[in-house]
């Protein structure tokens, strides 16, 4: 694999230097509603270790961007308990959180490039937050633009690039410092399948070396050629319903996964990695670890 | 990274093309009122210290008038006691008579060529130079003075200045007014402006805060957006200064009669202008870090 020989700056040497190997990512009963507005999210409970790999899919509007907004710390539950790389959500300070977000990689849906900057800067731009700029940096950055085929785009801007183009620039962009965590918010939506697997390969490869990879997608085709543990959000049910009542009447559109979609998925995904799914509204079984 | 690619788009900011005339008009004004307070400044020290060195002791003429002989007698005796009095001041260095011819050339053209026969009877002057470096105590020395010649007089020339240097002193308060008021206005302004641009760049802010860049990181990219503004602006307006001074200065030498003051920087004079330059691009760059780093800081 070409990503091997990428060989990215230090970093703290290492992408894994978790404190004594916490939990990456862990939510307990977390619930997010915007305002007054309706729960976004319900009674969430999941756990991501060092050094795994999940899918977050789900139907649009179940919540997923808001799932990532939630981890990147740009949101704070409504209710519930958010840890982050071991540390409460709640806690950190502006300094923390600043701190917290760049061992993060995020590759946002809407990509987000600083339209003025070129290629190449914008690839730069976590490079220069964590401090780490010259003539041997920008060696590493026009390998990866290489590998992910923008070579010839490097001092292109963004408005002159088509929006798989865009995406790969963004996903350059998460990957390049080597985070602790990337998160993905539909990261294949504007490339073809070709270009897809070449990507999910870059996220294996830097999971492979440590990063704790969670990428929110509803390709079902990508999920099944790169099996990994799925985390499936539905919709939550806008009427509070009774706990009892939910448990007992799963339904699509509720906030709670349809048996025949667990099953599905489970059978799925016994066939390559072993998937487990997690549910909303069912903190006690759901808890990965 | 002061001068680095900036992350943040400011100089494509409608400011960025007005703000520079604007400082380049405040620190025109800074340096013409700097500039004034200098010249002003230096035209008293010239007064003061020209002044400061010099006293004019006055001794009366003897009482009565009998005869000339013993009139000059008494006149002269009296002259020898105030000078024995002024050289024995330890401040004062010099002492000299004035011939009474001297001082009838002085008062000629009122009195004509002999007053004495006019039985006007004119004191004797004696200039003094004193040591600056020490203090004089005038108290004591007209006292010393009193005791030898009743009468005597100290003629200070500071006197006459006061209400003059008075003058020159509220020119020079007026200046330093009008700095601090310059001043006021260009933080103001790029308070404001600034804030503008935080607005206006919100959505990239928010994406570099969500990928970790602390509110310094920022700031950072506005001071230094500030400093090349406010350089660039206050190079303007220090040239213009210089220009209008350059040509006050060659007005006044042109004028031959000396009536206007003479409107001369020294070398040093200019150094100091050019201070407003940088203390005013420094100025800019604090204000703009301080602005961003406290409007972030109430941001969630």
């Amino acid at each position: 694999m070409p990503w091997r020989r990428l060989t990215y700056p230090a970093r703290g040497q290492k992408a894994v230097f978790l404190e004594g190997d916490a939990i990456v990512v862990r939510l307990e009963r977390v619930s997010l509603r915007y305002g007054d507005g309706p729960y976004v999210l319900r009674n969430l409970s999941f756990s991501l270790d060092p050094g795994s790999f999940h899918y977050v899919t789900g139907a649009s509007g179940a919540g997923k961007t808001s799932l990532l907004r939630l981890i990147t710390l740009a949101q704070q539950p409504t209710s519930g308990r958010f840890t982050i790389f071991g540390r409460d959500g709640a806690s950190l300070n502006r300094h923390e959180r600043a701190e917290t977000r760049r061992r993060i990689g995020i590759v946002f849906q809407e990509f987000r490039l600083l339209d003025h900057l070129s290629v190449l800067d914008n690839v730069m731009l976590p490079m220069k937050l964590i401090g780490h700029t010259g003539p041997n940096v920008e060696h590493h950055v026009r390998e990866l633009l290489a590998w992910v085929g923008l070579g010839d785009w490097i001092d292109a801007l963004p408005a002159t690039l088509s929006g798989g183009q865009k995406q790969r620039v963004a996903i350059a962009r998460a990957v390049i410092g080597r985070p602790n965590l990337l998160l993905a918010d539909e990261p294949t939506g504007n490339v073809d399948d070709q270009i897809a697997e070449r990507l999910l390969y870059l996220f294996e490869e830097l999971n492979r070396l440590g990063t704790t990879v969670l990428i929110a997608t509803h390709n079902e085709y990508l999920t099944e050629r790169f099996p990994h543990e799925i985390i499936h959000l539905d919709p939550v049910e806008q009427a509070p319903p009774p706990a009892a009542a939910a448990q007992a009447q799963p339904a699509a559109g509720s906030d709670q996964a349809t048996p025949a979609k667990a099953a599905e998925r489970g059978q799925a995904s016994q066939k390559k990695a072993g998937q487990r799914k997690h549910d909303q509204n069912n903190p006690g079984g759901s808890a990965v670890n | 990274m002061l001068f680095s690619r900036p992350d943040i788009p400011l100089d494509q900011d409608s400011s960025a093309r007005f703000l520079p005339w604007l400082i380049a008009f405040m620190v025109f004004l800074a340096s013409l009122a700097l500039a004034s307070l200098l010249v002003v400044d230096a035209l008293v020290q010239r007064w003061d210290q020209g002044l400061r060195a010099e006293l004019t002791v006055q001794v009366p003429p003897p009482a009565s008038f009998e005869d000339q002989a013993r009139f000059d007698q008494e006149r002269a005796a009296n002259l020898e006691a105030v000078v024995a009095v002024l050289a024995r001041t330890p401040t004062i260095e010099e002492a000299q008579v004035l011939s009474q011819e001297a001082i009838g050339g002085l008062v000629e053209p009122w009195l004509g060529p002999d007053s004495d026969a006019l039985g006007v009877f004119i004191p004797s002057l004696i200039a003094v130079r004193v040591d600056q470096t020490a203090a004089l105590d005038m108290g004591a020395l007209q006292q010393a003075l009193d005791g030898a010649v009743p009468g005597t007089q100290i003629d200070a020339h500071q006197r006459w200045l006061g209400a003059l240097i008075r003058l020159a002193r509220s020119v020079e308060i007026g200046a330093i007014i009008v700095l601090g008021l310059v001043a006021l206005a260009a933080i103001a302004t790029i308070v404001f402006v600034t804030r503008a641009s935080l607005s206006i760049h919100r959505p990239v802010i928010e994406l570099l805060h969500l990928m970790g860049a602390e509110d310094r990181y920022i700031a950072k990219q506005f001071q230094a957006h500030a400093l090349r503004f406010s350089l660039r602006g206050g190079l303007i307006g220090f040239i213009a200064a210089a220009a209008l001074l350059g040509f006050f200065g060659y007005a006044g030498a042109q004028d031959p009669e000396g009536l206007l003051p003479r409107i001369e920087l020294a070398i040093l004079d200019w150094v100091i202008l050019a201070v407003v330059l940088v203390f005013t691009a420094l100025i800019a760059m604090l204000t703009a870090r301080l602005t961003v780093t406290r409007t972030l800081g109430q941001l969630r």
